[in-house]
């Protein structure tokens, strides 16, 4: 270590930024290597903190935070690369959808469905009804119950947080149709003909009516009414003429009505009363 | 030993047994003249600021790859300069360089100067003053701050070419005044 020291004064200048480029550079080489000008350094900022230099301590209680944090999982990382803001990244992640007992039991059915409908490859088929029957359902159980309070704890809590219902509901949702959606239309790739994606369209239908209705009733509630509505239309085609009578040109344009109108209702909802359902 | 007694290295090696108080010694001795090192180089407080923040958590989670080699002060600062980069690459437009002139009329910091350049330097300072201000940025950040053209390119905003050309030209010139110099 340098025996010779920065003059007091060229040090002042530095910390307040008055020294020249020549200047600084000297001074930033000797402090980057001499302990005592460093403590001289500590002791200037202390004792009048300027303007160009931040908070310190307010600095020091941040890096504290950060590094008492547990450290965030994978898909919250993902997320966040994705562009999707930290607060939001960790809301969408506790979504239960992602909990692999749940995507496992989402997987095990579907095969199981699909396993009925390949074995018979004709539009009228059990295993065609069985599978338009189950897969508009799945994303429509998967929303409700990602809210539901009978589902999550969490949700207590989130809901105490000044943070604005209708967004946490869209989030989730997108969260949840990303994970579920997938996986149904893997399986209904192996199904014959336009079944293999029509089935969509009442499915978002379906889940954008669970948003809508949560407005009024929890988002269980509303999925069970739609699963009678779906389970008794189903049953009418099926024993009228045939499965495929649900996927009509006419309920076509009536999922697309659901999938529009829901959204609406659920903010101008939630505006107007400030809650969503059982969810205050 | 309290943490005040223990020198930089032996701070660092307790970081990865998550001493906090280590930490905070570290952050004490630190701080400061990081930021103020910063503040010459990013005119922006809340730019420093969160540089300075993303430095000492990187410090936290990475101190275990400090192998001892060398100083710790440095090692900072090669942490903290990077960050700073990275950061320009991700935000731009609020950063702008100091480069305030040299003042002639501070014949008293002079003499001070001559001390320290001969010390860190030999002639390197005076030849170092007749360099155009743009020329001595990049030495700056290259040689002093020890960024690669790369990075240096992105701190100054300025395509990687240039900054190749600037230096090159830069330690012609440096060469030439030395060797005037000692002749």
């Amino acid at each position: 270590m340098s025996q010779y020291h920065v003059a007091p004064e060229d040090l002042h200048d530095w910390v307040r930024g008055g020294s020249g480029s020549i200047a600084s550079m000297s001074v930033e080489q000797h402090v980057a290597r001499c302990q005592d000008c460093r403590s001289d350094v500590a002791a200037l900022v202390a004792s009048a903190p300027t303007h160009a230099v931040p908070d310190l301590a307010d600095v020091w209680s941040r890096v504290r935070d950060e590094i008492e944090l547990p450290p965030a999982s994978g898909f919250e990382r993902l997320l966040a690369r994705l562009g999707l803001p930290s607060s939001d990244a960790t809301l969408v992640a506790a979504a239960s959808s992602w909990r692999g007992p749940w995507l496992t039991a989402l997987c095990a059915a579907l095969v199981f469905v699909a396993a009925a409908a390949a074995a018979s490859a004709s539009d009228s088929s059990a295993g065609t009804s069985l599978f338009l029957l189950v897969a508009p359902l799945v994303p429509v159980f998967a929303v409700a119950l990602a809210y539901g309070p009978e589902a999550s704890g969490a949700l207590e809590q989130e809901s105490t947080v000044p943070y604005p219902l209708a967004r946490l509901v869209f989030l989730r949702t997108a969260a949840v149709l990303i994970g579920s959606v997938p996986v149904v239309v893997l399986v209904g790739l192996f199904l014959p003909g336009r079944l293999s994606w029509l089935w969509l369209l009442p499915a978002i239908g379906f889940t954008s009516t669970v948003l809508g209705l949560s407005v009024w009733v929890s988002p269980m509630r509303a999925a069970e009414g739609i699963t009678l509505g779906w389970v008794a239309a189903v049953a009418c085609a099926v024993r009228f003429s045939t499965v495929m009578a649900v996927l009509d040109g006419r309920y076509l344009a009536l999922y697309c009505v659901l999938l529009i109108a829901g959204p609406i209702t659920l903010i101008v909802g939630s505006r107007r009363f400030g809650t969503i359902g059982r969810i205050t | 030993m309290t943490a005040r007694a223990r020198d930089d290295g032996q701070l660092l090696s307790a970081l990865s047994d998550g001493d906090m108080g280590a930490m905070q010694t570290l952050y004490e001795r630190h701080a400061s003249w990081l930021s103020v090192r910063l503040s010459r180089r990013c005119n922006d407080r809340e730019v420093v600021a969160d540089v300075l923040q993303d430095t000492f958590v990187a410090v936290w989670r990475s101190a275990a790859r400090f192998r001892g080699e060398g100083d710790v002060a440095a090692w900072l600062w090669g942490i903290a300069i990077r960050r700073l980069v990275s950061r320009l690459q991700s935000r731009q437009a609020v950063i702008v360089m100091s480069d305030l002139p040299e003042d002639p009329s501070r014949s008293t910091l002079a003499a001070e100067e001559q001390v320290l350049m001969g010390i860190e330097y030999g002639d390197l300072g005076k030849a170092m003053s007749r360099l155009s201000p743009e020329m001595r940025a990049v030495v700056q950040a290259t040689v002093l701050d020890g960024l690669t053209t790369r990075e240096a390119a992105r701190l100054l905003g300025l395509p990687q070419n240039t900054v190749k050309t600037r230096l090159h030209r830069a330690k012609a010139q440096l060469r030439a005044s030395l060797t005037e110099g000692s002749s």
